[in-house]
């Protein structure tokens, strides 16, 4: 898995060079205007773009796999998302919450109890 | 330490700002008759699965049937043990569904179900230093009664008071999605979080979904500038020459100072050899210039290239 890791982090610089050097020699393909800039006055660069988006998922997919999702479901599981949804979970996912249940509930209670032990409302643990 | 504590307490049992008085006179008479949606799938869930449940909860309802556990290898991230909201909304997409963020308010949510729509709601059951976030599904409402109903966790039509609610879900912004089958638009509905929620489904889904997608944001804004382009975009990408040049030559006769209409028009007449008009429509978006004009130049280039050949 490591290995894999490597050889794709290996062919991300390969087409860094290649594409800066296609960059120096050749000017800009003409294109459309693409669907995400369409509500973005704002020019981005394509390629810097690109590359960016890319290594951002190799990212998100390292940090899910190193979460303990299976390595197999991880990339699927990126490219489900947008480039800007990518962006967010680099920048933050850490402080992101993770919706679960309501099993917390019981500690819930005993810090409740606690505190109204502390508070002298009860005396469930006398020690405090 | 004790006084500390108390004020504690008294946070705990003290905020009781009514949800229900807040909300405007013109809404409590708007939603006052109840509604519940009856036939939606429940899917009981503990032991941290409640973003699978939710998820299978409301892409059942929406006529894509799953289960909880198909859907653990796309959401369930076992060291937080639980689902973050992102892959929920990318998850959905992988289901040939489109997710579609409500506003974070009462009203819309109210309106999404009034409209036959469960909406997935994150709440923090805990406090802001004690979290305890939950994904659950909102069915139904009683504004007389000042309760929702729920499908949540192990807690089938839970009915829980507004303010209680509204307390939890504030302190997840008030996020919430409604789940859409490529056609149907959402009750309260925002162009550009449309073209948006439907771009973000482009790369997953069939193309006829994407159309169909598209196609009910511009019933439903026919003039749209992005959504008629976006779809222009998608014809090309399916080498759909002539209905991507019939999409950008309506955008730049309804905003004849978009650029990038222009540009992409002009772009998609070279490729069908019609030159001339290329020509003109590149020097439009020339003309009128912005931050892609380096583009705009391109493309007239291009265009005076193919012609010599």
């Amino acid at each position: 898995m490591l290995r894999q890791g490597a050889t794709r982090k290996f062919q991300a610089y390969l087409l860094i060079i290649t594409m800066l050097g296609f960059g120096a020699t050749a000017p800009a393909m003409a294109d459309l205007v693409p669907t995400r800039d369409l509500v973005n006055a704002e020019q981005v660069d394509a390629k810097k773009d690109q590359l960016r988006s890319m290594f951002a998922r190799e990212d998100v997919r390292d940090t899910l796999i190193n979460l303990g999702v299976n390595p197999e479901n991880a990339l699927d599981r990126v490219d489900a998302m947008t480039d800007a949804e990518v962006a967010s979970m680099v920048e933050n996912i850490e402080a992101m919450p993770a919706g679960a249940d309501a099993l917390g509930t019981i500690a819930i209670i005993l810090v409740i109890v606690i505190l109204l032990d502390v508070a002298g409302v009860t005396d469930i643990f006398p020690g405090l | 330490m004790r006084v500390f504590s108390l004020v504690l307490l008294l946070n705990l049992v003290a905020c009781t700002t009514g949800t229900v008085t807040r909300l405007q006179n013109a809404e409590l008479v708007e939603y006052q008759s109840p509604a519940l949606l009856t036939d939606i799938p429940f899917f009981p869930q503990d032991a941290y699965q409640c973003g699978p449940a939710a998820l299978a909860t409301v892409l059942s309802a929406s006529n894509q049937s799953t289960v909880p556990d198909e859907l653990v290898d796309e959401v369930y991230v076992p060291a937080r043990q639980g689902s973050l909201q992102i892959e929920m909304l990318a998850s959905t997409r992988r289901h040939g569904r489109i997710p579609y963020l409500i506003d974070p308010d009462l009203a819309s949510l109210m309106d999404e179900v009034r409209n036959g729509r469960p909406v997935l709601v994150l709440q923090n059951l805990g406090l802001g230093w004690f979290p305890r976030w939950h994904y659950a599904v909102v069915i139904g409402y009683d504004l007389a009664g000042e309760e929702l109903v729920l499908h949540s966790g192990l807690r089938r039509n839970y009915e829980l008071n507004m303010n209680v609610f509204e307390r939890t879900w504030n302190r997840s912004e008030h996020w919430g999605f409604v789940v859409l089958t490529p056609g149907e638009l959402p009750a309260g509905v925002d162009e550009i979080r449309y073209l948006e929620a439907v771009a973000a489904f482009e790369p997953l889904a069939d193309f006829a979904a994407v159309e169909a997608a598209y196609l009910a944001g511009i019933r439903r804004w026919p003039d749209s500038f992005s959504l008629n382009a976006a779809l222009g975009n998608s014809y090309y990408s399916q080498g759909m020459l002539q209905d991507a040049a019939e999409r950008f030559r309506q955008v730049t006769t309804q905003h004849p100072d978009s650029a990038d209409g222009h540009n992409n028009l002009a772009f998609v007449l070279s490729e069908l050899g019609e030159y001339q008009a290329a020509m003109d429509h590149a020097g439009r978006a020339i003309a009128i210039g912005g931050s892609r004009i380096e583009l705009y130049r391109e493309t007239l280039r291009q265009i005076q290239q193919a012609m010599t050949r």
